[in-house]
């Protein structure tokens, strides 16, 4: 159940954050397009290479989809459980499954989105314990999230460009990684 | 005021040094928007102009703490609203839950007090009254410049109101107003109008 890619999603659907977790070893350079490739036009030289490959910006856009529809405009809220509360009440779990992965949603009060997509290789017994892993891990990612918003010098409800939560982000995603490999 | 962030250490502020730094920071913005000095003519008009632009600037101020802190703030903190209701209603119980919000976890969180009273008219005009607000209690009462002051200092709470409920999605207009004008202008009102 490795993480593949998270996207961080802003009150108004607009991206905070996209990032795919992968070796750099194995990247390979023909899914990782920038935008102007996919018009054909030469790619820029002063940007560095996009930070998620075209899929994986395709599932995470998709599955955005499917959270409007869980989540929507109010009356919302259609996934919590009665009497939760908490991270219990945020975590929106599973949006959809897309080929060999599935892809996890969270939501907080202040309608910040979090979409994490995971491989897809558990034991059918094991889900409920995969579902809590993932949920404690978006809480985790969450709470970065939260130390990225109090830094006074970061704008509010722009994208996030940070190499302190980028590490930190990738320091906590690898435990994760590490803890559910087998 | 007690801040604590998520890495585990709870990192706390001084009371007193907070209060010496809001203070500061109105002397500061004052300073930063001296009335202009060309336009002579009409000096008074240059003067509540600049005193506008005080409020403005302190106002900002508060609306970017007031923002970050609801992030912090909301991180364990989901309110249900039952579900199958009518959309104004839902809205209209999602504003005062957010309100509650504001008026329980927030003032707790940085005046170590909840708000003495909420009012609503459930059509989205809220007042809050605060009969001690802490920063305030220390302000001559009578003097001109005392209330000019005051009331510069009293937009920071107001930004730090408008910035929470913006991040909770509700955009509202905030202004300030003082209870007790004779005795006391640590009572004030906040009203709360959503647009």
């Amino acid at each position: 159940m490795a993480a593949i890619s998270l996207a961080i999603i802003g009150k108004n659907n607009e991206p905070l954050f996209i990032k795919e977790f992968f070796d750099e070893s194995n990247r390979c350079s023909t899914n990782f397009l920038y935008e102007e490739e996919l018009f054909g036009l030469p790619p820029p030289k002063d940007r560095p290479p996009p930070a998620c490959s075209l899929r994986q910006q395709f599932i995470l856009h998709s599955a955005l989809d499917r959270f409007e529809q869980l989540a929507g405009p109010s009356p919302g809220y259609a996934w919590r459980t009665i009497n939760a509360s908490g991270t219990d009440a945020m975590f929106v779990g599973l949006l959809c499954p897309v080929d060999d992965l599935r892809v996890y949603g969270y939501m907080t009060t202040t309608q910040i989105k979090f979409i994490l997509c995971v491989e897809d290789d558990a034991l059918p017994d094991d889900q409920p314990s995969v579902d809590e892993m993932i949920k404690r891990l978006l809480f985790k990612i969450h709470r970065l999230y939260v130390e990225q918003t109090l830094n006074p010098f970061s704008s509010m409800g722009a994208p996030i460009s940070s190499p302190r939560f980028e590490s930190q982000l990738k320091s906590t995603v690898t435990a994760y990684n590490h803890a559910v490999a087998r | 005021m007690e801040t604590s962030t998520s890495t585990g250490a709870d990192s706390h502020v001084s009371e007193q040094i907070f209060e010496f730094l809001v203070t500061e920071l109105t002397h500061y913005s004052r300073a930063h928007c001296a009335p202009a000095s060309d336009s002579q003519r009409d000096e008074e008009e240059a003067l509540a102009m600049a005193s506008e632009m005080v409020q403005a600037k302190v106002e900002r101020m508060g609306y970017s703490v007031g923002y970050r802190i609801t992030e912090r703030l909301a991180l364990n903190k989901t309110w249900n609203v039952a579900p199958n209701q009518d959309t104004a209603v839902a809205v209209a119980s999602q504003q005062l839950e957010a309100v509650k919000f504001l008026c329980k976890d927030v003032w707790l969180e940085l005046f170590a007090k909840q708000i003495d009273k909420l009012q609503t008219n459930h059509r989205g005009v809220f007042v809050l009254k605060d009969l001690s607000l802490k920063w305030m209690l220390r302000f001559p009462v009578g003097a001109e410049d005392s209330r000019i002051m005051a009331q510069q200092l009293l937009s920071y709470p107001c930004g730090i109101i408008r910035g929470c409920l913006s991040n909770l999605g509700i955009p509202a207009v905030v202004s300030c107003d003082f209870l007790a004008d004779g005795q006391s202008m640590a009572a004030c009102s906040f009203n709360i109008k959503v647009k």
